[in-house]
Parts: structure tokens; C-alpha cells; sequence
């Protein structure tokens, strides 16, 4: 606790009344001096009395770069306080405002780069009412925010499927056989093995699509990981809009094969946190993705593209279905 | 809508704005109140009005438009213009380092009444604080508009002209501006981003925060209203120039002789004993200190620079005089010099300076054994010229001996002119006066000092009072008919102790009239009752001498031991009501409807108004009243900040149960049982439902059942006379069995 | 937990008992088959009284059909089974129109969805067609075949089942079918004590052979009716809605109003087996679980939407 230059000027005030007043004498500088002393002393046990303010934060949702979020801070205590929100490098934004406590503050905030970041803590300086004394506490609340990397457009799924997926194997054979359960269409019983049993067999088809699986395998050069996520994380989701299942691998952290919403958070998490470096496991990739000081290269059996021209578009195909 | 609210919804601006709007009112009111005090004390106000009046004006229109720089600039400019309108119209041509001399002298504590034309100063420089405090104020630069006012005001604080209660106020409006300033600069600042961001979902303006705040702002005005005053009656800090609270009770002689340039008239007063100066003197007369030309209303002050006297003989007085020598010895500590009038002649041990009342004023103080001999001129006129000396007074008596208040109520001159109405020239105007008085009024030194103008209190409410009340009242009274007069202050002869010598002690200090009279000069009136003074200044010796005080007798006169009590120059003490006295009651007035005159006038009297009898406890002023308000205010807010509000709210509301309609009394009734519960176990979190909070606590079957009834209420919507009483009854068991 | 309520002496007294008596005999009945999955139970009887649909997803072979033909054969209304695949047609759920060689014209033979209580088994391998054609019978009562529609039965209750193993080879349910059930139930292996009691029932006679029905169509119907009169008051309905919003702030895609009218409707059903004819919050937070996670998809993989739902009920003032 300290007094503010406001709060010096008033003890000056104060000590120079009494100083003139007892070489001269004026009586009602006394009740410009113990005022202006008590005051002081007053505005001193206000901020004593407020103590430290507590605050929650209400943290943002998950995004991709570029999008502009909104944090909510309540702060409970009495003062006047003047509240800044530590943001972390990665997300950008004006956090500092004055307040009349209790409030509730909101500001906004852009995401700048993929990763795990963390807000807070929070610096408050509290002071009196009458703005004499101030008092700076640091209040411990971060709360993590996760920004997924940058997603772009594919060159739409059948191009995908032409530049991208393995050639296509045969199709014709079923999966598999199981026993008749009533409901089942009849078109689907395999008279053959049935003959040789009491009971109905019936073939099980495997989905044309939904056995298809694509291994993305990422990889890059120190001080790449960013583009290698972003590429990485344009082929996971364009993959799984056609319907295809995706295993990731990562320099650090792996996805197993998979489908579905869930699935893509996981896709994306593991892409958001990972940095550069190699897996080991380029070699079972169906998609390898590099990314190097030239660029970042996609390469599907033995063809290698740019990942530039496989783009459509710097559009995210998932804004505004993700943390909005 | 209340009417309230209704109100408030017109106006354009926030509660905050208009509290701090408020105490830019009050921080700016108090330097303008002395400033309208100064100018009511010399003549008519209406320019002084009119001034502000376009000041205030001038800044609310240009609030909108210019900008700070440039107000800065038109405050400097109206400043300088002001400067140079003063200097060029002063009727003296002063130098610029006698100007830089009586602005130093001002500021340390030289009274501003003082300078001749107060009038002329307080018009030149009232505009500039006036137009940038509203400006600041009105374009929320509160800080600035606190520091213009300040300014203002701490320049009559340092010259004494402002009293400690509108000081007072001064300091709490600043404080409260810069408080309720920067609530009005968040809110503000605030409702602009929500404004911005009009597209966020319900951002609605903090007003709890604001709320709070302003409760922030009042506990500080209250700590700052009632602390300073509390610590100012401490023994260690009273009497310091911390303090503002009055001393004890001030003697006659310190509110009157050691007085300075400036006087102001006491309450309750008591004798000094303590020997001040043995005189040899060829006759007896009184031993004139001083003169007060400028009358305030509830004081005296004496306008004019001192100057340096080298010793030569002085004029006498126009007119026939006899020369009467003196020799005066100083017995104790002493700031004084008194003579008879008309002092011509001075020669002694403490130099000395030439007042503007033609009397001499010691440069340092008197020591005790310090002698010094005076030659003065007696004025020796007899009635029948005094009778036809006529009215053809000069204009430099005029101008300063005169003047009275604008505020002066006008029932004081129609009184004098009732009382006078069959003198027929000013000697018997005075005489009038000065006998009605002396008949009419009863001598006493403890009075109620009043509040307003002393002169029309004593002569229309107040039955008794001491020399200075005499004294001012009978200047007050001919001056309203035209006849020039002052207070002079001094001692009365003394006691005798030889044919030639008297010994003077501080208990003969007295107060009274001088009226001029063209040819003349300055001739002697005293309105003051003497023998009641005598009684009362002989009581007062033999009871110091009882008591064993020394000082109270010379070799001549008696023994007794020292007593000494340390006067310091008593700083003028409030103008205005002092929060701090303790005001006693009253006694009844009872004024005796006898009125005499020498010259068959008529009956009847002057307007003395018979009181009942009632004792009425004295109401405090307007200003005290405003800072008792806002002391009372803060201190709400600092208990309902430390919960002492709530927890006496929750506890009524706990104990007693008012019964409505069955809804509410059974909702009520299970707050109460759940406020219990929370209190011994721990409060319902914010998931919990009833039924579970009830099993996690493990309440009884009673409570439980309780809380069936109101659920029924709540969620069933059914409810029932019977339900409400049960549901009563429970509730107040649970709550008397806590 | 069962309150009794014996102060009030009227009409919907009477019709209030026989529904909680309803759903007390049924989940007896149940109960005489499988062992264990009490709380399970309860919740489908509640669905089926809140005129909901239910979504068993679970390993296979621990008795989700055996449950759904339990609660069925309770009635003595039509139960029917259909088996999802990845080729079944919509006509095969729904019917078709045969050419009748005798009259010369289209007859319309109904399909399974004609039933009062119909299970569906793995909905989630079938085509997306053929969903569309169970969910058009959930939600409108009625289905469109050649341009006709035909009305399904009333009372009328799907009871889908969904494996969790094989979901990668599967359609994913979206969101807006998995939103048009009430109640989403997860049935887990039974510990050992119920594993044990279990084998030894159905080794040998299954129970389910014998189990005879204890409630007839009229009588669900009227529970029915009873439960859609049960006072739904503003604190409760202001407390779902705090619910919803709070899932919605903290989830990347949250309950709907669709959602809150369901909890609301099971939370009734909830009541009536309770023998209460209002709601009280007990009752949401007992539905909440089952009513509103699967409307729920979450930001991050850490929080399931079942973590949300505990969080929201942990949080958001009850009153």
C-alpha cells in the first residue's frame, strides 16, 4: 500500500497549512489540514478494509487464428480498481480497464497462434474511493485456452480422393457373415454357406466408404510446426467430411484411426499442442505432410504436391461451427 | 413509476453526475459565500451577483464548445483582466512592491476587509475561479475544477475571511467532487464502450459497482467531517494549528484589546484579573488602545495601513483641548500602548507605529517594566457646541465611518429613527442612544453570541450583554442616521491608588463609542451601564484575590501569587455559529418595556420582542446542519459496508414475522427455517436442491414438513389458510429454538 | 423415493394413483427378467410415459433387446423388432404397396414400424434414408409410403439400440436425430452378484417366455394423459432453461428447446412415479443425466458431455 501522487500532494497541502498556520496563524487551516491528513489516514483503511478483490474469469472458447473472442471477468470487492488480465503471447488483445467494484469486465481478445495458452493472472490495483492510496495485489486465476491451428479448404472431395487417397482396391467382397436376425432384408442371405446349415447366413457389407481409413503422418523442420499443423490438420478435416476414418501422428502425440465429432476435437487438440520434429512413422503414412524452410509438401504414395495446390481456399471450412 | 423515478428518467444526466455537479456546487459555493460576505459588509451585492451570474453562464455555454486549452487561456485572461481593472482603479496609485507587500500580508492573515476597496477587489478577481471551475466541472475535468475552486478558497482561508465551517464545507466538496468525479468518469467511460459494443448480449451498466462506490465516497466524507473534529478537542492537538475547536473561554480584554486589525464579537466572556500598567496621569480618563471603523455584521475591523511615527508632535483635535500628560508603566507581557485621545506626543521603550485612527500601536510586544509617557489633547467642547456643531462632515469621514452591512435589517434604523424622532440634531441623537441603552439593556457576561448581525440582536432580541455589544450596537444605531461614529477599545481608568496614579488590570478593558462632530473631532460616549460593570470588575478582583492570584494586585493594591495564562494572540475565531461550542440554553428574555428619553419621547418599546419563557435548544446553522447530514450518510454506508445494517435488518426480519396473504407467509416462513439451518450447519449450495439439502443437514420432521408446504406453494401452486398458520408456527419455533 | 400425498380429496387423485401404480407394476414386471439395471428401468418406463423414444447404446450382449422385449411384453400392446443394416431399405421399415393378383390393386402391407412398442436394433448401421423414415414415425406419428401416409399405432415408442464397438464402420448418428430422443441409456456389464443370478435364470427357461403383460393400451394411454397434466410451475421451467444456457455457454453446441421440452416431459413422468401431481427440481436433476447429454457436444475431448450435464447440475442455482 502506497499513497498515489494525488495522495502526496494532499499530505503536502496538508503539512504546508500546517506550517503556514503555525507561523501565522489562519485557524481554519486547521480544517483544511486535519482533513486533508485524516483523508489520508481514512483513504488508507478503506483499502486496507478492501482487501484483495476476488475474480473469476469466464474463459473463452476454442477457436482457430484470426478469430476474436470475448473474456468475462467478475470482480467482487469494493474500491476502485484498475484490472489487467496477463495475455499470454499467441493472443492479442487491450485488457486493462478501471472499474467501480464489484463489476463484471469484458474484453476482447483475437487468437493469434495455435497452442495451448494460458491467461492470467490477473494484476489489480485497488484504490480508495477519493483516489489517495493504492494498493497492487496479483490475483492467481488463469484459465488455459486451446487454439486449434489454422484449417484451410480442400480442392473438394473428389479432387481429394483423386490427389490424395490410395488407389482404390476392389470393393465387390463382402466383409463378412452372421446369423439371420429377423428384419434383415432377404437380399442380403448367402444361399451358399446357408446351405450347409440350419439357419440363415447372412452377408454383412462393409460401407464402401466407411472402412476407408487415411493415415496422416506430420512432420517438420524446427520453427515450422505451425505450417505442418495447418496442413496436417486440412487434410484430417477434408478427410473426414468425405466420410473417410483418420489416424494422425504427430511429432508429438498420436490419434488412433476414428470418426465423427469427437474424433475431430481429438484431431485438432493433438494438432493445436504438438511441436516440430519426426515420428518414426513416415513410413506408414497414407498422407505425409513436411514442412520445411521451402514450404510444406504433401506426399501421397509417391507423389508429392505443394501444399498450396491443393488448396481452394484460405476459407476455414469449420468457422463458426467451433467455440462461437 | 414513482415520481421519483419519473424525475430522474428527464433528467439528462447520471445520479453520479449530479452528485458530483453537487459537490462542485459546494467546493466552489464556499469561497463565493466569502466573497459574498465580503462584499455584503462594504455595500449592495448586486454586482457581485450579477458577475458570478455570467461567469457561470459564460462557462455552461462554453463548456460545450471550446476547448480546455483555450478555457485555460480565458481564466488566465480573465484573471489578468481583473488585475489590471483592480490596479488602475484604486483610488491611491500604489506601487507594484506596496501592492506585493499587501498581498504577502494578505496571505499571511491580513483579513481582506481590511483593504479599502474590498469591493472593487473581490469584483476584479471573482470571474476567472468562478468561469473555469464550471467549465472543468461541466466537461468532467473534476480534478481541475477542484484545484480552480481550491485555489479560490485556500486564498481566503490564508486571509482569514473564510470561517472554519464554510472551510469546512470547502474541503469535503472538493473532496467529494474529486470522489464522486471519478465515479461519474467510470460510469461514463464505461457507458461508452457498452455503447460501442452495442452488439454484446446485455451489457448492462454496473450499478452495483457505481453503488458501492458512492458509498466508498460518502464513509470518507464522514471520516472526514467527524474525525477532525473529534481530535480536535484531544488535549494534545487542541490548541495546535491542527485544531479548529474554540478554547476555553476567551477574557474581555483578549477579544477586544489584543485583538488585532480585526475583531469578532464573543459569546460568553469572562474578567482578567492580571495587572497590565500602572499610569500616572495628571487626570482620569480612558486609556484608548484602539479604534475599528468597518463593522461585519458580527465584528469589527480596522481598514488602513499602519504607519511609521518619527517622534515629532502630532495635531490635536480641531477645536478647544487641554493637554494631559501621562506616564505609563507596563506590569505584565502586554501587546499595547494605551493613551488617552488625543495622543499627540510619544516617547518610550517599545517603538511604535501611527494606526490609522490617529493612535500609536507598539511595533513588537511590551515587556513587562517597559515605560513610556504620552502627551495627549483632551477634547474639551461643551454640550451647546457639541448642539450646533451641525452635519457638514468631510468626505474622508464619510466614506469610512458610515458604513454598515448591506445585510443590516432595516428595523435597526427605523428603531434608532423611533427613538430619535425628537432629537434634533446628532449630539442628541447620541445622547439618546447612548442613555436609552444604558437604561434599557442589563449588563451580563455571559450571552448567547448571535448568529447574525449583533447590533439588531442586541437592540430587538438580546436583554443584556457586555461593553462590546454596547458599544457596536450604538455605532450600528448612528450610523443608520447618519451620524459618523466607531468602536474604540481600551481601559477604563482602573483603581485608584494614589491622587495621580491608577492601576489598570486586564478586567478594566472596555469598549466604546466615538462620534464625530464637525469642528470637533472625536467625542466620547459610553452606553455601557457602569455601575453593574464596576460591580461585576470588583466581584471579579476579590474573588482572584480569594483565590490566591497574585497578579491581581501590585505592591499598592495587594498580594497573590502568579497566574499566568498563556494568550496566545487569539486567531479570529469563526465567523460563522461554531459547530464546536456547547451551546447552553437560553435563559427566557424578559424585556423590560421601561423606555425613557430625556426628551419625552414616547413610550412603548423599541421592539423588544417577549419571548414565552420556552426553552428552545438553538438550532444548528444551515451549514452545520449539511455536514451533519453528510457525516450521517457516510456513517450508514460504513455500517452497511461492515454488514451491521444487514445483520440488524436480518435480525428483525428473523425475529418477527408479519402476516399478509397465505403465499407470502409461507415462503417467508421458510426463508426463516433455511436462514436457521444455514446459520447451524451451512448454507444450501447452488445445485442443491431442497429435499437434498434437507437430508444432508438432517433436519427434523418438522422443518421437513415445512419445507412440504412450501413446495406444494412453489411447485404445486396450492396453498391454504391452515398451510400458512402451520407453516408460521413452524417457522417461529425453529427461530426461538435456534 | 415415493411421497405421499393424502391431503387432497379430487378427481386427478384417483387417476394419479392408478398411473404411478402403472409404472410401479411394469418396472416390478421388468425386473422379474432382468436382473439389476433398476435405475435403467425406471427410465424407460418415464420415456414411455412421456411420450419419448429411448436410445440404448452398449456393448453388444448385455441385453439391451432382452430389456426392450421385457418392457414391451409388459403391454399388451404389439411389440415389434427391427435389425438395422447398412442396405435396409426405407420401405422395409415402413411397408410397401404389393400388387394384390386377385383384385387387381395395391394393397399396403405394413411394415415393423407398425407396433407400439418397436425396437430398433443397431440404428446406427442403417442408411441414412432408412433413418429418416423411423425419425418422420417418431416425430409425426405417421409414415409416407408411394405418396400416401399411414398413422402409426398410439401409444407408439421406439426403442433404438446402438453398439459402441463398432461405431467406426458406422453412420454416425448426427446431432438432430440424437436430439429426437427423450432418453439416451448406457447399460454397462452387471457386477457379479447380478452376472451370477443372471446366468442362472436364463440358462435354463429364459423368464422373458413367461412374462405375462400388466397393463393394457387404455391403461398406458391414461398414464399418459395423467403425466401431461402434471403441473410444470415457472421455477421449474426457469430452471431448465438455466440448465440449457449453461450447457450452451459451456459446449460447442448445447441442449435446444427440443432438449428442455423433453427434460421437462420426463421430468413429469418422474414426478407421477413419484406419486406427486407437480414437479419439483429433484425430479429434473434426476432426468437431467439420461435427457441431456447425447444433445451435447463438447469443446474439448477431456470433458465428456456427461462431465457438462454433472457440472450444470453442480452449478446452476436450483431456485
Amino acid at each position: 500500500m502506497r499513497p498515489t501522487r494525488r495522495g502526496v500532494g494532499v499530505l503536502l497541502v496538508a503539512g504546508a497549512a500546517v506550517a503556514v498556520g503555525a507561523q501565522f496563524g489562519q485557524q481554519a487551516l486547521g480544517a483544511v489540514a486535519g482533513p486533508l491528513f485524516v483523508a489520508v489516514v481514512a483513504a488508507a483503511g478503506q483499502v486496507y478494509w478492501a482487501g484483495t478483490p476476488t475474480v473469476e474469469r469466464q474463459p473463452p472458447r476454442r477457436g482457430f487464428p484470426g478469430e476474436r473472442r470475448s473474456v468475462e471477468l467478475t470482480v467482487d470487492g469494493s474500491g476502485v480498481a484498475r484490472i489487467t488480465d496477463r495475455l499470454p503471447d499467441g493472443i492479442d488483445g487491450t485488457t486493462t480497464t478501471a472499474r467501480s467494484l464489484p463489476a463484471t469486465v469484458r474484453y476482447d481478445v483475437t487468437y493469434d497462434r495455435r497452442g495451448e495458452h494460458r491467461l492470467g493472472p490477473v494484476d489489480v490495483r485497488v484504490t480508495d474511493s477519493l483516489g489517495l492510496v493504492t494498493a497492487s495485489t496479483t490475483v492467481d486465476v488463469t484459465d488455459d485456452v486451446l487454439v486449434y491451428p489454422r484449417v484451410y479448404r480442400l480442392g473438394g472431395p473428389e479432387a481429394f480422393v483423386r490427389t490424395l487417397t490410395p488407389d482404390a482396391e476392389d470393393r465387390q467382397a463382402f466383409d463378412r457373415l452372421r446369423e439371420y436376425v429377423p428384419g434383415d432384408s432377404l437380399r442380403d442371405v448367402h444361399w451358399k454357406s446357408s446351405a450347409k446349415r440350419d439357419d440363415l447366413l447372412v452377408k454383412e457389407f462393409a460401407d464402401r466408404n466407411s472402412d476407408r481409413g487415411l493415415v496422416v503422418v506430420a512432420e517438420a523442420e524446427e520453427g515450422h510446426a505451425d505450417e505442418m499443423a495447418a496442413a496436417a490438420a486440412t487434410v484430417a478435416m477434408g478427410a473426414l467430411e468425405s466420410g473417410l476414418a483418420v489416424e494422425l501422428v504427430t511429432p508429438d502425440g498420436s490419434v488412433d484411426t476414428g470418426y465423427g465429432d469427437t474424433h475431430r476435437v481429438r484431431l485438432l487438440e493433438t494438432l493445436a499442442r504438438t511441436g516440430a520434429g519426426t515420428t518414426g512413422r513416415s513410413g506408414d503414412a497414407d498422407v505425409l505432410v513436411t514442412a520445411d524452410a521451402d514450404g510444406v509438401t504433401v506426399t501421397v504414395e509417391d507423389r508429392q504436391r505443394a501444399f498450396e495446390d491443393v488448396t481452394v481456399s484460405h476459407d476455414n471450412p469449420l468457422a463458426g461451427e467451433v467455440g462461437s | 413509476m414513482s415520481v421519483l423515478a419519473r424525475v430522474r428518467g428527464r433528467l439528462p444526466w447520471g445520479e453520479t453526475r449530479l452528485l458530483a455537479l453537487l459537490s462542485v456546487a459546494l467546493v466552489l459555493g464556499a469561497p463565493l459565500r466569502t466573497m459574498y460576505h465580503l462584499i455584503d459588509v462594504v455595500g449592495s451585492p448586486t454586482v457581485f451577483l450579477v458577475v458570478t451570474v455570467v461567469s457561470l453562464a459564460a462557462a455552461a455555454v462554453l463548456a460545450r464548445v471550446l476547448r480546455p486549452i483555450l478555457a485555460i487561456a480565458v481564466g488566465a485572461v480573465l484573471f489578468g483582466a481583473g488585475l489590471v481593472w483592480y490596479v488602475t482603479n484604486l483610488s491611491t496609485d500604489p506601487a507594484v512592491s506596496a501592492l506585493l507587500r499587501d498581498t504577502l500580508a494578505l496571505l499571511s492573515g491580513r483579513r481582506l476587509l481590511q483593504i479599502a476597496n474590498v469591493r472593487l477587489w473581490v469584483i476584479s478577481f471573482a470571474p476567472a475561479p468562478v468561469f473555469l471551475t464550471t467549465y472543468f466541472a461541466l466537461r468532467r475535468w473534476y480534478v481541475t475544477a477542484t484545484l480552480a475552486a481550491g485555489t479560490a478558497l485556500g486564498f481566503f482561508v490564508l486571509t482569514t475571511d473564510a470561517g472554519v465551517v464554510t472551510t469546512l464545507l470547502g474541503v469535503v466538496g472538493a473532496f467529494a467532487t474529486i470522489g464522486f468525479g471519478t465515479l461519474d468518469t467510470l460510469d461514463d467511460g464505461e457507458r461508452r464502450t457498452a455503447e460501442r459494443n452495442a452488439a454484446g448480449p446485455g451489457t448492462s451498466t454496473d450499478d452495483e459497482g457505481i453503488d458501492s462506490g458512492r458509498r466508498g465516497v460518502l464513509e470518507q466524507l464522514a471520516a472526514i467531517i467527524v474525525l477532525p473534529a473529534i481530535l480536535s478537542r484531544l488535549p494534545s492537538v487542541a490548541g495546535t494549528s491542527l485544531s479548529f475547536a474554540d478554547e476555553e473561554q476567551p477574557t474581555v480584554e483578549g477579544s477586544i484589546v489584543d485583538a488585532d486589525e480585526s475583531m469578532t464579537v464573543q459569546g460568553d466572556i469572562t474578567l482578567s484579573p492580571t495587572v497590565r500598567y500602572t499610569v500616572e496621569s495628571e487626570e482620569a480618563r480612558y486609556w484608548r488602545v484602539a479604534a475599528y471603523d468597518r463593522y461585519t455584521g458580527d465584528g469589527w475591523v480596522r481598514t488602513g495601513n499602519d504607519s511609521p511615527y518619527d517622534g515629532t508632535r502630532l495635531a490635536g483635535p480641531p477645536g478647544d483641548s487641554r493637554t494631559v500628560r501621562q506616564s505609563f508603566e507596563a506590569e505584565s507581557d502586554i501587546g499595547t500602548v494605551p493613551a488617552a485621545w488625543k495622543p499627540v506626543r510619544y516617547n518610550g521603550d517599545p517603538a511604535v507605529e501611527l494606526t490609522t485612527h490617529e493612535g500609536f500601536q507598539p511595533v513588537g510586544d511590551v515587556a513587562a517594566g517597559d515605560s513610556y509617557q504620552v502627551v495627549s489633547e483632551v477634547p474639551v467642547a461643551t454640550p451647546r457646541q457639541l448642539r450646533e456643531a451641525g452635519t457638514e462632515y468631510p468626505d474622508v469621514v464619510t466614506r469610512r465611518y458610515l458604513q454598515l452591512p448591506e445585510s443590516t435589517p432595516d428595523r435597526v434604523g427605523e428603531t434608532t429613527a423611533t427613538l430619535t424622532q425628537n432629537a434634533q440634531n446628532p449630539y442628541e441623537t447620541a445622547l439618546v442612544v447612548e442613555r436609552w441603552l444604558q437604561n434599557n439593556r442589563e449588563y451580563s457576561l455571559e450571552v448567547e453570541r448571535p448568529e447574525r448581525n449583533v447590533a439588531d440582536r442586541f437592540l430587538h432580541a438580546m436583554d443584556r450583554g457586555y461593553c462590546v455589544y454596547f458599544a457596536t450596537t450604538m455605532v450600528t444605531m448612528l450610523r443608520t442616521q447618519g451620524v459618523p461614529a466607531r468602536m474604540a477599545v481600551g481601559y477604563t481608568p482602573g483603581e485608584q491608588v494614589d491622587e495621580n496614579r491608577w492601576v489598570v488590570r486586564g478586567l478594566d478593558s472596555h469598549a466604546w463609542v466615538e462620534a464625530f462632530f464637525p469642528g470637533h473631532g472625536w467625542v466620547q460616549f459610553d452606553p455601557t451601564p457602569s455601575d453593574p460593570r464596576e460591580a461585576a470588575e470588583q466581584a471579579r478582583i476579590e474573588e482572584a484575590r480569594g483565590d490566591g492570584v497574585e497578579s491581581v494586585d501590585t505592591g499598592e493594591t495587594g498580594n497573590g501569587s502568579e497566574f499566568t495564562q498563556t494568550e496566545t494572540p487569539t486567531p479570529p475565531p469563526l465567523t460563522e455559529d461554531n459547530e464546536t461550542t456547547t451551546t447552553e440554553t437560553p435563559e427566557p428574555t424578559n424585556t423590560t418595556n421601561e423606555t425613557t428619553t430625556p426628551f419625552g419621547g414616547p413610550q412603548g418599546d423599541s421592539g423588544g420582542e417577549g419571548s414565552s419563557g420556552l426553552t428552545v435548544p438553538d438550532l444548528p446553522s444551515r451549514e452545520e446542519t449539511a455536514l451533519g447530514l453528510v457525516a450521517l450518510l457516510g456513517t450508514a454506508a460504513g455500517l452497511r459496508r461492515a454488514g451491521v445494517t444487514e445483520r440488524v435488518s436480518r435480525a428483525i426480519w428473523l425475529r418477527h414475522q408479519r402476516r399478509t396473504d397465505p403465499e407470502t407467509d409461507v415462503e417467508r416462513a421458510f426463508q426463516r427455517a433455511m436462514y436457521v439451518l444455514q446459520d447451524e450447519h451451512r448454507p444450501r449450495e447452488a445445485g442443491e436442491t431442497v429435499r437434498t439439502y434437507l437430508d444432508a443437514v438432517d433436519a427434523d420432521a418438522d422443518v421437513r414438513h415445512l419445507a412440504t408446504l412450501r413446495e406444494r406453494l412453489r411447485y404445486g401452486g396450492t396453498v391454504s389458510e391452515v398451510a400458512a398458520d402451520e407453516a408460521v408456527e413452524i417457522a417461529d419455533s425453529v427461530v426461538s429454538n435456534r | 423415493m415415493t411421497d405421499t400425498d393424502t391431503t387432497r380429496g379430487q378427481q386427478s387423485d384417483s387417476a394419479l394413483r392408478d398411473a404411478t401404480g402403472v409404472a410401479t407394476q411394469v418396472i416390478e414386471n421388468v425386473e422379474e427378467v432382468i436382473v439389476g439395471h433398476h435405475d435403467e428401468i425406471e427410465h424407460i418406463v418415464t420415456a414411455m410415459l412421456g411420450r419419448g423414444h429411448i436410445l440404448l447404446e452398449d456393448v453388444p450382449g448385455v441385453g439391451k433387446t432382452m430389456l426392450a422385449r421385457s418392457v414391451a411384453a409388459s403391454f399388451d400392446g404389439e411389440f415389434k423388432r427391427v435389425q438395422f443394416t447398412p442396405d435396409l431399405l426405407p420401405t422395409d421399415v415402413t411397408g410397401v404397396n404389393v400388387f394384390n393378383q386377385k383384385t387387381q390393386e395395391f394393397e399396403f402391407r405394413r411394415g415393423p414400424i407398425f407396433g407400439n412398442v418397436v425396437l430398433g436394433d443397431e440404428i446406427n448401421r442403417a442408411p441414412p434414408k432408412t433413418q429418416s423414415a423411423l425419425l418422420e414415425a417418431m416425430e409425426e406419428g405417421q409414415v409416407s409410403v408411394d405418396g400416401t401416409t399411414h398413422s402409426v399405432p398410439q401409444p407408439f415408442t421406439v426403442i433404438a439400440t446402438q453398439n459402441t464397438v463398432e461405431q467406426n464402420k458406422a453412420y454416425d448418428l448426427p446431432m438432430a436425430e440424437l436430439d429426437r430422443f427423450m432418453t439416451k441409456l448406457h447399460l454397462g456389464y452387471p457386477d457379479e452378484g447380478e452376472e451370477t443370478a443372471m446366468l442362472g435364470e436364463v440358462v435354463g427357461h429364459h423368464p422373458i417366455e413367461e412374462l405375462k403383460p400388466v397393463a393394457t393400451l387404455s391403461d398406458l394411454q391414461a398414464a399418459r394423459d395423467t403425466v401431461a397434466d402434471v403441473s410444470v410451475e415457472e421455477p421449474i421451467r426457469a430452471y431448465a432453461t438455466r440448465l440449457a444456457r449453461y450447457t450452451r455457454e459451456h459446449a460447442e453446441l448445447g441442449v435446444s428447446p427440443r432438449g428442455s421440452i423433453s427434460l421437462l416431459r420426463a421430468a413429469q413422468a418422474r414426478a407421477v412415479l413419484n406419486n406427486r401431481e407437480y414437479v419439483v427440481p429433484d425430479d429434473v436433476q434426476q432426468e437431467a443425466p439420461v435427457v441431456l447429454p447425447h444433445r451435447i457436444r463438447t469443446d474439448s475431448s477431456e470433458q465428456t458431455a456427461a462431465d457438462l450435464v454433472t457440472a450444470a447440475l453442480n452449478t446452476v442455482d436450483v431456485e
